[in-house]
């Protein structure tokens, strides 16, 4: 398909899934996955949070919570600025049934087209002092982010501290449209723009 | 003019003789360039790790800059502080890497060190904590002559960036 001429803004389709997530820790994880982006993005096609299936860590020395739980999403945008991240926050149960924070995780959606799979760490904000750390193990409140899309940003991530405790294994196939339109290089080799136009 | 942006993770920090650190970094760039948007400096939070020697940072990266010439490409500088049991921070590490000049994606891996005390400091440092700093940080970074430094290895800053470029191939550059 030709680039439309005169385009001033281009398409990032992603989809692909949240494969598995390693935290043999816990048996029972449930995903919630959001996206932040830029004030220049716009989500067009997808969902805006998604809510995974209840996953039991398998019975074997792997210990996986396999979720194989879909991400497809379309964002259009005039800038790279900002570029969209997958915040994926892991839910489970405490003894005393409340829903509690395992971990979190981040990542960028992927940057030039093709299929790519990652592992991304996951980790879980820690209490600032014994005192609070045992308090909340009695009143069964753990520390999590009042918004995960902190997660997202580099302000504000001095102050937490946190406890990296497992790994979240994703596949995307990325596809994009007009970014070469407007100039923009995303792998080495591509060689277009004046010489191209003759 | 011609753009450029950098966007990706400090993804952690590993090889290190502790495993609870944060790291804080800045970038640096030429007066030919520009910065347009995002943050040129930050600190990431500090891990301490359940298992496994990798502290993990996720800390997010997203910068655009304008230039008007490849000198002074921009490079990131690091800084790792060890986060001991009583919250105090002391130095373990210092690095830089170029911003990569290819588009793609890249995973980074940015070796660091620590100045090198007398006997006295390397045995104080054991036992009461902390460790001596450069009075000039930017002695990582530039072109200076070290050759009155003494320092010791760290371990790697882990980095996954990718470079989106604009408008080089107008000006005849090829990257």
């Amino acid at each position: 398909m030709a680039a439309e001429a005169g385009a001033s803004s281009f398409m990032l389709n992603v989809c692909g899934q949240i494969e598995s997530v390693e935290l043999p820790h816990y048996d029972y994880i449930f995903l919630i996955y959001q996206f932040v982006h830029g004030d220049d993005w716009e989500r067009v096609l997808g969902l805006e949070e998604g809510v995974s299936q209840l996953s039991s860590k398998s019975a074997d020395v792997r210990g996986l919570h396999a979720f194989a739980f879909p991400v497809e999403v379309t964002f259009k945008s005039t800038n790279p600025h900002g570029w969209p991240q997958l915040v994926v926050t892991a839910l489970g149960t405490d003894i005393w049934g409340n829903q509690v924070v395992r971990g979190y995780s981040v990542c960028h959606l992927p940057m030039q087209p093709g299929r790519v799979t990652k592992r991304v760490p996951l980790f879980a904000p820690q209490s600032s002092s014994l005192m609070s750390k045992l308090q909340g193990l009695m009143q069964s409140e753990h520390p999590l982010y009042t918004d995960p899309k902190i997660l997202g940003q580099g302000q504000g991530r001095q102050v937490t501290r946190v406890r990296s405790l497992g790994q979240m294994t994703l596949n995307f196939s990325t596809s994009m449209k007009n970014t070469r339109a407007l100039g923009y290089q995303l792998l080495p080799g591509e060689n277009f723009g004046a010489a191209a136009a003759m | 003019m011609a753009e450029v942006h950098v966007i990706g993770q400090i993804v952690g920090a590993s090889e290190f003789p502790e495993n609870d650190l944060f790291c804080k970094w800045e970038a640096h760039f030429g007066p030919a360039w520009k910065r347009l948007e995002g943050e040129v400096s930050g600190q990431t939070q500090v891990d301490c790790p359940a298992s496994g020697e990798m502290a993990y940072f996720a800390h997010p990266i997203d910068l655009h800059f304008a230039t008007r010439g490849l000198q002074g490409w921009p490079k990131l500088h690091f800084e790792v502080f060890h986060y001991d049991w009583a919250g105090r921070s002391s130095l373990v590490g210092y690095g830089f890497a170029h911003v990569p000049s290819q588009p793609g994606l890249h995973k980074i891996d940015c070796v660091t060190w620590r100045p090198t005390g007398s006997f006295m400091d390397e045995v104080s440092s054991k036992f009461v904590g902390g460790g001596i700093q450069l009075k000039r940080p930017d002695l990582v970074y530039e072109l200076h002559d070290r050759r009155n430094v003494h320092s010791t290895a760290g371990g790697k800053v882990h980095l996954e960036l990718s470079v989106i470029l604009r408008n080089f191939d107008k000006f005849g550059v090829e990257c």
